[in-house]
């Protein structure tokens, strides 16, 4: 098949984006940077895989990476791996819901700012 | 005919699953909590009442920096699962048709129609934001759909379908052995199969049985086509819509579906039940799995539920929630006590009265019917 007559698989979706946030760039920034942490993701587990092979032979060979299969423990490892990542970047959500799970508020923030000086 | 996944590629989908069990479950957690803890409290106090409905939530809701930003990721890591998946198809689709292609068909069988008019409720938006949708072609001998589909509703389930992505199929099967255990039903149809998954568990679970299955997207079927026969099954595929088929009267013995309804409309799904019944043998079963309707769960689940409809392209999901279905059953023909609607909870919980009309419970509804 000539380059001109490949199919082309869809890669996006039929219907309007929707946007979230009074400023769409907001939405753009959160999609940009969901791709990134995933792309770093991506990055992050093929050196785990290099430093894997590297350290069972000393050597290796690109085909070794494109078939290897982490065993249980390595799998549940990089869950954990994947996951802590995650909070790392999504920590400020994390905050947040703290803050409401504790009923923190800027009132109380500026309270606490101000009442503490004469304690 | 299977993709071949690269180091990264399985990477990336290992990845989005981690990602949407933290959207998930982290943001919506902390969106329930803005609910709960301000935005609730705050309503009833200027309001003096709480809030009636989830139009009401979804407007102060909207508001909510935190909300926003929840579902601002939602939505990007919804598209982002499917390129993980689209990408990499994209590389390998002519050598995964060549060999669909090649596929032997001495088990089942496979029969497209593309003189059948796709119905507009199926193409008007990319369902789940799947790029393609259900729908397209894009070539003589196309799979992309069902490739894309396999893969998607695998990861999209976070994998709780099951390696085979049959869980639904087996849930019927469930249902089926336990309160019909001498049901020995020799026709079998499967409507909106897509590629069949959910068809498998009836071939095992019935073996002397025909096993038919039907649905509107062809390159859905071509691949569920060659899927099957790899796996040693036998399923007539056909492409037809549920709506209104080529089947003769009282030709099935069992008519099942699995999760189509909330992807129909108004005046087809009506349809799709009547012709179940026009369908059926006397005395032949009918089980439609769906998911709950919206009484079934609290304000806050239903706000939650609704977001779909707006933000990942499912244009029918809310009104669907809302139909009387008892109303639907009956004007489809079936009179009284001949069909009712089944909650089957998740897991092996038994279905007792009281849990049945808790709110919030986890499983699949049934629309059960016998002729
Ligand atoms: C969410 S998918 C479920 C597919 C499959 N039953 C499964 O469990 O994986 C809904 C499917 O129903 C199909 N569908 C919707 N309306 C239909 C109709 N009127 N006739 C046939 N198929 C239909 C869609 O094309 C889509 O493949």
């Amino acid at each position: 098949m000539t380059e001109t007559t490949k199919v082309r698989v869809p890669q996006t979706a039929k219907g309007h984006r929707p946007t979230f946030f009074e400023d769409p760039t907001n939405d753009r920034i959160m999609a940009m940077m969901t791709s990134m942490i995933t792309e770093m993701w991506v990055m992050r587990e093929r050196l785990d895989t290099v430093e894997a092979l590297a350290a069972k032979k000393g050597v290796f060979l690109e085909e070794e990476i494109e078939q290897f299969e982490p065993d249980p423990d390595r799998a549940e490892e990089r869950e954990r791996m994947r996951q802590e990542l995650l909070s790392r970047v999504f920590y400020v959500f994390q905050e947040e819901a703290e803050d409401i799970a504790r009923g923190d508020t800027p009132e109380s923030y500026e309270d606490a700012i101000n009442t503490s000086a004469d304690r | 005919m299977t993709p071949d996944w690269s180091h990264d590629d399985k990477s990336r989908q290992a990845f989005q699953r981690s990602l949407r069990e933290c959207v998930i479950r982290d943001l919506s957690n902390g969106s329930r909590l803005v609910f709960e803890n301000q935005v609730s409290p705050k309503f009833e106090k200027e309001n003096g009442r709480p809030f009636q409905n989830r139009q009401e939530i979804k407007a102060e809701m909207r508001k909510e920096p935190f909300y926003q930003a929840h579902l601002s990721i939602q939505r990007a890591a919804q598209e982002l699962m499917w390129a993980s998946v689209t990408y990499s198809l994209d590389r390998q689709i002519d050598g995964m048709m060549a060999k669909a292609k090649q596929s032997s068909d001495t088990l089942g069988s496979l029969t497209i129609n593309p003189d059948m008019p796709i119905p507009k409720y199926i193409d008007s938006l990319d369902i789940h934001c799947m790029p393609g949708g259900y729908t397209t072609d894009l070539c003589d001998g196309d799979i992309s759909a069902g490739a894309i589909y396999d893969k998607g509703s695998y990861m999209y389930g976070s994998g709780r379908g099951g390696p085979y992505g049959d869980r639904s199929g087996q849930s019927i099967v469930n249902y089926l052995k336990r309160e019909h255990p001498d049901f020995a039903p020799k026709r079998i149809l499967d409507m909106g199969c897509a590629t069949g998954n959910n068809t498998v568990p009836f071939c095992d679970a019935y073996p002397d049985a025909d096993v038919h299955g039907i649905e509107l997207g062809a390159a859905l079927l071509r691949y569920g086509h060659a899927r099957t026969e790899s796996l040693g099954k036998a399923i007539h595929f056909s492409q037809q819509n549920a709506e209104q088929t080529n089947f003769e009267d009282e030709s099935f013995d069992l008519i099942v579906s699995c999760i189509i309804f909330h992807e129909t409309s108004r005046k087809a799904l009506p349809r799709i039940i009547a012709e179940t019944r026009r369908l059926l043998k006397p005395g032949g079963l009918m089980v439609h799995l769906e998911a709950g309707q919206f009484e079934n769960f609290d304000l806050w689940r239903q706000t939650v539920f609704d977001a779909e409809t707006y933000n990942n392209n499912e244009p029918f999901w809310s009104t669907y929630r809302d139909m009387d279905l008892e109303a639907v059953i009956a004007e489809a023909g079936w009179s009284d006590g001949t069909a009712h609607l089944h909650l089957e909870p998740f897991g092996h919980a038994p279905v007792t009265s009281s849990n049945k009309s808790q709110k919030n419970m986890l499983g699949f509804w049934f629309m059960v019917g016998q002729k």
